[in-house]
């Protein structure tokens, strides 16, 4: 019972984390519509600078003011260069993007002036106190306190003050609230002035507790991603309770089943949850139950016979026509078929732009989520992650031939695909998201722990890739054999962009009642293409552990998910090559700070590199909202008054009036 | 004149039923739609209380009542949109209340919106094409890899929304961004989306607004040439002089129950539907 006691209440201090930050996405979210996903990272700045304070022998309260203080500041900072111009002009997944970008530039910062070691404090007040026969830090008072007070304040702001309501005005609908003479550029600053505060306090608090270190913020900030969305980024509350539910069932279960799994078994909790809301959600039990009443006594005709007379179809040239804008991904294609004749075989750069090409074809299948499903996966590096995996188990343990092995990699990823979005693909919002991060999080706590999977080291000793007795030993051989099916998964995703699923999928995407009404059933085909998706990044992920020889759970984690979502950002949602085009320029960047443009600078690179990078996906969001694969495209090259009027006019412009239909229907959707 | 072969069939609890029939023909066909006691209530709210409609093919059935009568939640509890907190909807004798929109139109229900559903970077005949997605023969398969019968689908599908774009008079407008349409184009693209799905049910929640004379006369001789092919239609109107040519039986909601039910000279004579609506509108 004492030991129940001590893990729950434990649990609650870890809880308290994860609900301040929370409080912190929901505050933002609710005033400026934006996720900040730099917000794990402002708990570390938070308790960095406290760290500092402290050392330099300043009294503990203003340290804890300085924190947030500071933190504060930092948020305004990032409000003002990252949220601020471009309100309104870039998505929210772009700016999701560009908070990622800024949480990389302030861990490297860190890394920078606080170095890479663990710093800790001692607790604010020496000793400890007894509750229900559990023993506790008196730390845990101010971590308690303070979550108590911020989340009275902030409900009390939102509820019962204008300036909180104003706040939130400005998230539901700015133009309205700015003809109501609310200032929404001010209430956005105040937002993440606020937040910043909260976080910067909380790490302070925490330091003595779980001390601090350059990439502590990372887990803090998903797990507070989680528990605002299931609070669906709008009640303080809930956030909080989230938070708190997070941290107990992290504790108990790290106490009482394992602590090596308490990760995973916080990520299952959730996954159980998320699908028994989809179940007992009261529109959905309502509608299940009089559904299956309903069907029982009926079988489902859908007509698929049309009864109208077979129209005679003219003989026309059908499907896309051919210009020469759809030459540029050709021409693309074989520019960089061409690497291994610059490239060294066996070079650095020759892997490189391997991974390149590799992360492409994962990042095809994930625009195909993103831009045609609508939905905003976080797990893309999951699927890669079993598809590796599959292949270095099958072949180093099971003695599987290659192809074999990279067959059922795909496979498995293909299934897995399909019960995640069988589970989370029906309802709205960010489910897809949690659980597919959810999943992906759970596997590399396994991958790491287990010993089928050789645990942190990973397992060694692939064979390399002989691929339906193509021998792909040379690494140009495998880069083109990669480049192959990159090939093949573009000409998949543009089939199935061009096709009626993906106009079916568009309308969707715009609006669902309209296309229910016409029949269209929203959820199979988001999980059709989900499924392709998962396909494709398990192909990936077999070919990259072939061109690795080796499986380790640091080749896929969550940051190959940031890196995949930012090429289809930066690439251009909405276009089918948006993933080739954004893994090339980004993937290439990345790849060229890493070995090469911090290569020069003294110590450690790692901090110049992270900074790079971070900066790189702000400059990219900002710079090029749409996508580089517009920004490419030949109407937005000519002048202005065309494309307006090409806009108004539509395709018909670009043909005789009411002539030729095929060219206008045949390309709206797979040139786009 | 019994209840029992009327159409436009109507009952309230209340016992201020008014039923009345037209004897044209199709008024004793089986009922292609036929909801009974539907209710939904929004918390405290009731929207609808206690409503009961039959749709017959061939025959145009106006639903009237002045604004927040609930007639769009009754257009919306007939196709899915809604889920009734109590009563029941039947599509050709099946149940189909509880099942969602997409499953409902399925069964053979169409319906247009009171602001029509428009997609961005789509033309007209796109839109139209898609409600023709559920007469592809092509599997997921076959369209993924680009089979000859994706193309011959494709082909299908476009002649057959061009010809319901041509039913509309739109056709040489197919090729335009439907976005880029005037307001009652737009309503009249709604049309033959619903149309082009093949319903035997079609509900029209205000197609008339923001059409001009000319249009409105157009649109009320499709109306009737629609019925005349034997659908079922329902049609939510605000313009009573339409009303009063195109409907075979009409329908009076007032706050969520039913006020009246007829003929549209029976409806327009009762003093309770003059009360509660045309009394405001009509001279």
């Amino acid at each position: 019972m004492s030991d129940l006691a001590q893990y729950v209440l434990s649990g609650l201090s870890a809880g308290c984390v994860f609900a301040l930050v929370a409080l912190g996405f929901v505050v933002v979210a609710n005033v400026t519509g934006v996720y900040n996903f730099a917000q794990g990272d402002y708990v570390m700045v938070g308790g960095m600078i406290m760290v500092a304070t402290q050392t330099a022998g300043w009294p503990l309260v203003l340290g804890v003011l300085m924190s947030a203080v500071a933190v504060a500041l930092v948020a305004l900072v990032q409000e003002r260069t990252t949220v601020a111009p471009v309100r309104r002009r870039v998505g929210m997944l772009g700016l999701v993007i560009a908070s990622l970008g800024f949480g990389i530039v302030l861990r490297g910062l860190a890394l920078l002036i606080w170095d890479k070691d663990p710093l800790s404090l001692p607790s604010f007040h020496d000793g400890t106190f007894g509750l229900f026969g559990a023993r506790l830090d008196d730390q845990t008072w101010f971590i308690w306190g303070t979550t108590l007070v911020v989340l009275l304040g902030v409900v009390g702001l939102f509820r019962f003050t204008i300036t909180g309501k104003a706040m939130r005005a400005c998230a539901s609908n700015p133009t309205a609230a700015r003809l109501l003479g609310i200032r929404t550029g001010r209430m956005s600053m105040s937002a993440f002035v606020l937040a910043g505060a909260i976080s910067g306090t909380l790490g302070a608090m925490i330091v003595p507790v779980s001390g601090v270190s350059w990439d502590s913020g990372i887990t803090v900030g998903l797990v507070g991603f989680i528990a605002a969305a299931l609070a669906g980024f709008e009640h303080p509350g809930r956030a909080v309770l989230a938070g708190l539910g997070l941290g107990v069932v992290q504790s108990v279960g790290a106490g009482v089943i394992s602590s090596e799994y308490r990760d995973a078994i916080v990520y299952m909790t959730l996954i159980v949850f998320l699908l028994g809301r989809d179940l007992f959600d009261a529109d959905g039990a309502i509608r299940r139950v009089i559904a299956a009443r309903a069907t029982k006594r009926t079988r489902r005709p859908r007509r698929v016979v049309s009864r109208a007379p077979q129209v005679a179809v003219a003989a026309s040239h059908d499907g896309p026509r051919f210009t020469w804008r759809m030459g540029v991904p050709v021409v693309a294609l074989l520019l960089l078929a061409c690497a291994p004749f610059v490239l060294e075989s066996g070079s650095q750069e020759l892997s490189s732009a391997t991974f390149v090409v590799l992360a492409a074809i994962a990042a095809t299948g994930l625009g195909l989520v993103m831009g045609l499903a609508g939905q905003f996966s976080l797990g893309q590096a999951a699927f890669v992650l079993v598809g590796g995996y599959t292949v270095a188990i099958l072949t180093t343990k099971h003695g599987w031939d290659p192809t074999a092995a990279l067959l059922a990699g795909m496979v498995l990823s293909v299934v897995g695909g399909g019960l995640i979005g069988a589970m989370t693909l029906r309802l709205q919002g960010f489910n897809l998201a949690i659980a597919t991060l959810a999943i992906h999080l759970t596997l590399l706590v396994v991958v790491s722990q287990a010993d089928f999977t050789g645990g942190a080291l990973g397992l060694v000793g692939l064979p390399t890739l002989t691929l339906f007795g193509i021998d792909l030993t040379d690494p140009s051989d495998f880069y083109w054999a990669a480049i192959v099916v990159l090939v093949l998964c573009l000409w998949l995703a543009r089939n199935i962009s061009g096709s009626r699923i993906g106009q079916a999928l568009r309308a969707v995407g715009q609006d669902e009642d309209g296309a229910r009404s016409m029949g269209i059933n929203p959820f199979r085909l988001k999980l059709v293409v989900f499924v392709v998706s998962a396909g494709m990044a398990g192909l990936a992920g077999g070919l990259w552990a072939y061109s690795l020889q080796f499986a380790a759970p640091a080749n896929w984690d969550f940051t190959l998910t940031i890196s995949l979502v930012t090429y289809v950002i930066v690439g251009g949602i909405g276009s089918v090559y948006g993933g080739l085009i954004g893994a090339v320029v980004v993937g290439g960047l990345e790849y060229w700070i890493r070995y090469h443009a911090t290569s020069g600078l003294e110590g450690a690179s790692l901090q110049w590199e992270l900074i790079m990078y971070g900066l790189l996906l702000v400059v990219f969001v900002l710079f090029f909202k749409d996508g580089l694969a517009r920004a490419f495209k030949a109407d937005s090259l000519s002048g202005g008054l065309d494309r307006l009027r090409r806009r108004r006019d539509g395709a018909g412009a670009t043909g005789p009036p009411g002539g030729d239909l095929t060219s206008a229907a045949g390309t709206t959707g797979a040139v786009r | 004149m019994s209840a029992a072969d009327t159409t436009g069939e109507v009952r309230t609890t209340g016992g201020t039923a008014t039923a009345g029939a037209a004897a044209t023909a199709g008024a004793t066909a089986a009922p292609a739609l036929r909801a009974e006691g539907l209710r939904r209530t929004f918390g405290a709210f009731v929207a609808v209380d206690d409503v009961a409609i039959t749709l017959r093919p061939g025959r145009v059935t106006a639903l009237i009542g002045p604004n927040g009568a609930g007639k769009s939640t009754v257009i919306n509890l007939l196709a899915g949109t809604l889920i009734p907190t109590a009563g029941q909807v039947r599509i050709a004798d099946v149940r189909v209340e509880g099942l969602r929109a997409e499953e409902v139109a399925l069964r053979g229900l169409a319906r247009t919106f009171q602001t029509p559903k428009l997609y961005e970077g789509m033309t007209v005949l796109d839109m139209v094409m898609l409600a023709r997605d559920r007469f592809g023969r092509a599997s997921f398969l076959e369209i993924a890899l680009s089979l000859p019968r994706t193309r011959r689908d494709r082909q299908a599908s476009r002649a057959a929304a061009m010809a319901h774009l041509e039913r509309v008079g739109l056709g040489h407008q197919a090729d335009r961004l439907a976005t880029s349409l005037p307001v009652g184009s737009q309503r009249l693209v709604d049309v033959a989306r619903a149309l082009a799905s093949e319903p035997d049910v079609l509900l029209l929640d205000e197609p008339a607004a923001g059409l001009d004379h000319t249009e409105t006369h157009e649109l009320t001789d499709l109306i009737r040439a629609i019925a005349g092919e034997g659908l079922a239609v329902l049609l939510v109107e605000h313009d009573m002089r339409m009303v009063m040519s195109v409907a075979d039986d009409v329908v009076v909601l007032d706050r969520g129950r039913l006020l009246a039910g007829g003929t549209p000279e029976e409806v327009a004579a009762n003093p309770a539907v003059i009360e509660a609506y045309l009394g405001t509108v009509a001279a």
